[in-house]
């Protein structure tokens, strides 16, 4: 595998984990929103 | 919606940060390199623009910490916290683009270079940070000695920066405070590069400290009884 393959993976590597986080990071906020009036209803 | 425009744009802008690194800028060589140009060169375009994101974001921790000391207000610690944690994945990609590049130019993935060393240091020093906040239970002390300790961390920053400065180095000094050693398409690649990761930097910011606040929100309406 050439250098240009090599980046171009690591790129693609790179790019995909943020993205995953996006995706992760979206759903934590989802899930803590609804503790969050989970526990506003309970008081 | 605002949220979508705003992540289209940061796609369109990496997609075309991507082609101008692979296709628009020729494959080139640094002046301190001796082999012929090579790929290996556009990591640069990931590797500078991801040094200058740890350096914001642990700036930013700084300045969080600094109002949180001043002004006690937990909003500004829980920025400090999430911008510490970005600053840490953005210096993790610094370190490997770096030692990748390494291996290329040098041989070797790591040689304790001055830049090297010092980026590791600072690494190391956030991490010590987000690993003692850990450690204390209570929220008003935690904030309060986390900060105090950014405020000692915040030196790595500009050690690892000026430290091709203070040291014999073999790391390429391809920007001064007095000059830029670069062709035009290096240079416009490197910006739209820089404006791509800042986009996925501020967004990343700003979903991070939602998270963190709704965090803290939990952990208050537990501690009044809700939970």
């Amino acid at each position: 595998m050439g250098v240009l393959e090599t980046l171009l993976g690591f790129s693609i590597i790179v790019w995909g984990l943020v993205f995953i986080y996006f995706l992760w990071i979206h759903d934590q906020i989802k899930k803590l929103d609804e503790t969050v009036r989970k526990l506003e209803e309970k008081e | 919606m605002r949220d979508k425009i705003y992540l289209a744009v940061t796609f369109i802008v990496n997609i075309i940060a991507l082609y101008m690194m692979f296709i628009y800028s020729p494959p080139l060589t640094l002046e301190t390199e001796v082999q012929a140009p090579s790929d290996i060169f556009r990591i640069f375009y990931v590797h500078f623009p991801s040094a200058l994101m740890s350096y914001l974001a642990f700036s930013i921790t700084f300045t969080g910490s600094i109002l949180y000391l001043l002004k006690k207000k937990f909003k500004w610690d829980t920025m400090a916290v999430a911008s510490a944690k970005l600053g840490l994945v953005f210096c993790a990609i610094t370190l490997m683009t770096g030692s990748i590049w390494a291996e290329n130019a040098w041989g070797v993935y790591w040689n304790w270079d001055p830049r090297e060393t010092t980026t590791l240091i600072l690494f190391l020093a956030y991490l010590a940070y987000l690993t003692y906040r850990m450690a204390i239970v209570d929220l008003e002390r935690r904030a309060k000695l986390s900060s105090v300790l950014v405020v000692i961390a915040i030196a790595c920053v500009p050690l690892s920066y000026a430290s091709v400065l203070f040291w014999q180095t073999l790391h390429p000094m391809v920007i001064t405070l007095t000059e830029v050693r670069m062709g035009v398409t290096v240079t416009q690649t490197l910006l739209v590069s820089i404006l791509g990761q800042m986009l996925i930097f501020i967004y990343m910011l700003y979903v991070t400290i939602k998270a963190e606040n709704l965090t803290e929100k939990i952990a208050f309406l537990k501690a009044r009884g809700g939970g």
